[in-house]
């Protein structure tokens, strides 16, 4: 027996014998019948399998003719196109012939520990050089693994700025820490000195929380007086090899959340004044949310007005605006 | 209400409106720099599609940093005669004009950063957002454009809420 596998190994290595698996010829009935099933069923337009209920909504809801023809199947056999949230852990699980909403080694990017990483190997000038990063970046580190790169550039800009003379501005040295893993601002403080940050990050030893730390933005723009960020939709038909083969969008239908108190960079141990969201655990609720019409609207600068109840069904309280718009500079 | 800031900072309030094309734009730019550099992370898989959130954060000046930036205005050259000299000065001056008019340029250039990327989802927190500012009719529009970048080849070049990156 262990001298036939021997040799058929022999010939096999010697291209002799084909490497023909056991069961051919020997179909898989319900293999067969799905397949024939599929055949007789020609997939009319966009089929999707989905774990997302909110897709199902916006695409059966839109009554607009230029909708795509969308239909959904529970059997992601029958798909065309697989819009999963669950995160796709083997690319290889997925049949050639789907579409799936999901990049490989995406985690690269969204998860806010790799996001300094690929961010200075891909979108630095010179890679790893941060005198390359581009205007938009924050200094970001991942302080289970680079807290003392976090020092350094913290010593860097305290020398700076003790170097700087009386009256002149100084460089922001205020940090975000964040958890790595963590949504909704989940974890998040704002800390001014490396005792506080390592003293916010090691407060729990039994936790296993890793935690990252993000430039702050000290002068952000204000609406009403208050802090906001943006919200902003991209989406991705190909990332592509080339820039050429590169096709991707951005919606002009984003969302602006607004802290629900007024900015004042004194008082950032305030979550009310610091977070433009609410976190999971808080029972805060999220401040006021526009959309770009609405924002255009509330920031039309040096007119004194009240504004009109958002929504008459939502809890969303009047504002007067004395100056809708300030710049801290 | 009193905005206290950094050490050195004013309070400045903009008396010229706010130009929401150009802080769009300058969203434009960022996005369309992060996701072209961030396609070399990926590289060409014609079996995704994907949307993302981005947030971003505006904010407004450098810190100062653009004071600083101003007096590092050195030459070289070889200052031999009194018209070269001239020539020198007068070459100075017409750099630093440059220099101050690009800084005030800048200056009311709105700065956006990156805070994070977020992998799909939130469809609910913009519907909500969209219903509360009444504009259900957007949101539904933005599922349509989502649907046909994801979902379809079509061109979607003329699609005028959508910018190309």
């Amino acid at each position: 027996m262990l001298i036939a596998g021997v040799a058929a190994a022999v010939l096999q290595a010697n291209n002799f014998l084909p490497m023909v698996p056991v069961s051919a010829g020997r179909r898989d009935p319900r293999e067969v019948e799905k397949e024939s099933e599929r055949e007789g069923l020609e997939p009319k337009g966009v089929v999707i399998h989905t774990d997302y209920e909110a897709l199902r909504g916006i695409t059966t809801e839109s009554k607009r003719t230029t909708m795509p023809q969308i239909s959904f199947t529970e059997d992601p056999n029958l798909a065309t196109h697989w819009f999963h949230i669950l995160q796709q852990k083997n690319f290889l699980n997925v049949p050639p012939n789907i579409i799936l909403n999901q990049f490989p080694y995406e985690g690269g990017f969204v998860r806010k520990d790799l996001l300094p990483l690929t961010i200075r190997r891909h979108a630095y000038k010179t890679p790893g050089d941060p005198t390359t990063a581009p205007d938009w970046w924050l200094s970001c580190f991942d302080l289970s693994t680079e807290f003392h790169l976090f020092t350094e550039e913290f010593q860097r800009i305290k020398g700076v700025n003790n170097g700087t003379e009386v009256g002149m501005p100084l460089l922001g040295n205020k940090w975000v820490i964040k958890e790595s893993q963590g949504t909704h601002s989940q974890g998040s403080k704002v800390v001014s000195t490396l005792k506080e940050a390592s003293n916010y990050i090691s407060c729990d030893i039994n936790s296993d929380k890793e935690y990252i730390a993000q430039q702050l933005v000290e002068t952000p723009l204000l609406v009403n007086g208050k802090k906001f960020d943006l919200r902003v939709w991209i989406f991705i038909r190909a990332f592509g090899n080339t820039q050429e083969d590169f096709e991707g969008f951005m919606s002009k239908f984003f969302h602006a959340r607004v802290s629900n108190k007024a900015y004042d960079s004194e008082m950032l141990e305030d979550e009310e004044v610091f977070l433009t969201v609410s976190t999971y655990n808080s029972e805060l609720k999220d401040g006021v949310r526009y959309t770009p019409s609405r924002l255009k609207e509330k920031v039309r600068v040096g007119e004194e007005r009240q504004l009109e109840r958002i929504d008459s069904k939502s809890n969303a309280p009047s504002y007067n605006i004395t100056s809708n718009l300030r710049l801290v500079a | 209400m009193a905005i206290r800031s950094l050490r050195s900072s004013k309070l400045l309030e903009d008396d010229k409106g706010f130009d929401f094309e150009a802080m769009e734009n300058s969203i434009v730019t960022l996005s369309r720099e992060l996701f072209r550099s961030l396609a070399s992370s990926i590289g060409d898989w014609p079996r995704s599609t994907a949307y993302y959130g981005i947030d971003v954060i505006i904010s407004q000046g450098k810190d100062g940093k653009y004071t600083s930036n101003l007096l590092e205005c050195n030459y070289g050259g070889d200052f031999d005669s009194a018209k070269e000299t001239q020539r020198q000065a007068a070459e100075a001056v017409k750099v630093k004009k440059a220099m101050e008019e690009k800084e005030e340029k800048e200056e009311k250039t709105f700065d956006p950063k990156l805070l994070e990327i977020n992998y799909a989802g939130d469809v609910e927190q913009l519907r909500e957002v969209a219903k509360d500012n009444g504009e259900v009719d957007e949101f539904l529009q933005w599922g349509d454009d989502l649907a046909h970048v994801l979902f379809t080849s079509e061109s979607l070049a003329d699609n005028p809420r959508l910018i190309k990156l």
